[in-house]
């Protein structure tokens, strides 16, 4: 399982709120983890399937997507406050995310 | 030629920026006169062809704007080293090398569909074509398998992602099953003619048929084939070839890792959208794409 440190949803934040400020072509700052994602910046879950696969390689994660995909059906995430929190769960608990529930 | 580049056609069903117009005219391009011209060869206004819903001139649509592309690129004398296409791509390939001229490019597009759509009718059965993503090709034959489905898988664009074609009952069947199954994204694509599947196989005699009216020349420039991923260039081989993308399944993800393999560093989507950049950020490499919104960068940088 990833390790969850004091500095790690800092740095989730970042990579989050990098990744759409390029995908979205937006200013970072204004993105704020009420944006949502969808309405707000037209994303979709090709970019959720991209940050996955980014923070996979980022934190050597044992991930399976539908593992993750069984999960975010029941948790949908469409702000970039709840797209980080739903990461730190996966680095927390990576493909034993089904279990919390 | 410059080495290392290569040309990637979409095909339809994209998602346009809504940007594609004013980039043209940006560089000079009259889109609308490409509307006309293909207006005119099939007898429509050109308004009826523009941000249609109906899947022929959906087809018709992605085909006038990677037409426009393919000129813009040759006025700027960006010549790549191969040629690629994503499914019904092929035209505008073909389009782009000069292998077929712009009419012949609406005659086969044209042909070819009310052939599929004639015997498909007469079928009596319906079939959609959708698309899988976050799910194994593992994962979805198994479930395929599993409820007896209808169903093929026709393309794999990335590791996570696969097109399907089938018969529309089982095709429902199939994204409400890989929904439980996790997967992260499923939908169907505008699409009721069953491409690169066996259910088109019926279709093959009067596709050979058409195609001795067509008039194809050899390329200087070769592809690689959606469907087998060998290299090709001649005339023979491009009619054949015409032929294997409609009744049989295609790869793109092998399409795009043959390419790699050939050393090709840079692509440039040549066509409206940004599907196959998008895609192809799933793949692993060393390589940029560049979508007709990045057409400058690229020019500036080369």
């Amino acid at each position: 399982m990833g390790k969850i440190g004091p500095d790690t949803r800092e740095q989730v934040k970042s990579v989050v709120l990098d990744f759409f400020s390029d995908e979205c072509g937006v200013d970072i700052e204004s993105l704020s983890e009420d944006t949502n994602v969808i309405r707000d910046l037209e994303g979709d879950s090709l970019m959720f399937l991209e940050l996955l696969e980014m923070f996979k390689k980022k934190y050597n994660l044992d991930i399976e997507l539908k593992t993750i995909g069984k999960y975010v059906v029941k948790h949908p995430v469409q702000t970039i406050g709840e797209i980080i929190d739903m990461t730190l769960l996966i680095i927390e608990h990576e493909n034993k995310i089904l279990e919390l529930d | 030629m410059k080495k290392s580049l290569s040309l990637l056609f979409p095909c339809f069903g994209i998602e346009y920026t809504g940007k594609e117009d004013s980039i043209l005219y940006e560089f000079g391009i009259d889109i609308d006169g490409y509307f006309k011209r293909g207006g005119k060869f099939l007898k429509v206004d050109p308004s009826v062809i523009k941000k249609s819903k109906d899947e022929f001139y959906s087809q018709v649509e992605i085909f006038l704007y990677s037409a426009a592309v393919s000129d813009l690129l040759k006025s700027k004398g960006i010549e790549p080293e191969y040629i690629a296409y994503y499914s019904m791509g092929i035209y505008s390939a073909l389009y782009y090398s000069g292998s077929i001229d712009f009419d012949a490019a609406l005659f086969l597009i044209k042909n070819v569909y009310e052939l599929s759509d004639d015997f498909i009718k007469r079928s009596g059965v319906f079939y959609n074509m959708a698309y899988i993503i976050g799910l194994s090709m593992l994962d979805i034959s198994k479930l395929i398998d599993k409820n007896s489905l209808k169903v093929e898988i026709i393309n794999q664009n990335n590791e996570h992602s696969f097109v399907l074609s089938g018969v529309s009952s089982d095709v429902s069947l199939l994204l409400e099953a890989a929904k439980e199954e996790g997967a992260l994204k499923v939908n169907f694509i505008p699409a009721v003619l069953p491409f690169h599947s066996s259910f088109m196989i019926g279709g093959i005699d009067c596709y050979k048929k058409m195609l001795k009216e067509v008039k194809v020349l050899d390329s200087e420039i070769p592809f690689v084939s959606c469907f087998d991923q060998k290299i090709f260039s001649k005339s023979f081989d491009i009619k054949n070839e015409i032929l294997f993308n409609i009744i049989n399944k295609i790869s793109w993800f092998n399409t795009f890792k043959k390419l790699l393999s050939l050393k090709q560093t840079l692509f440039i989507e040549a066509g409206p959208g940004d599907a196959l950049t998008k895609v192809a950020r799933f793949i692993e490499g060393d390589f940029v794409v560049y979508p007709l919104s990045k057409l400058n960068s690229f020019l500036n940088q080369s």
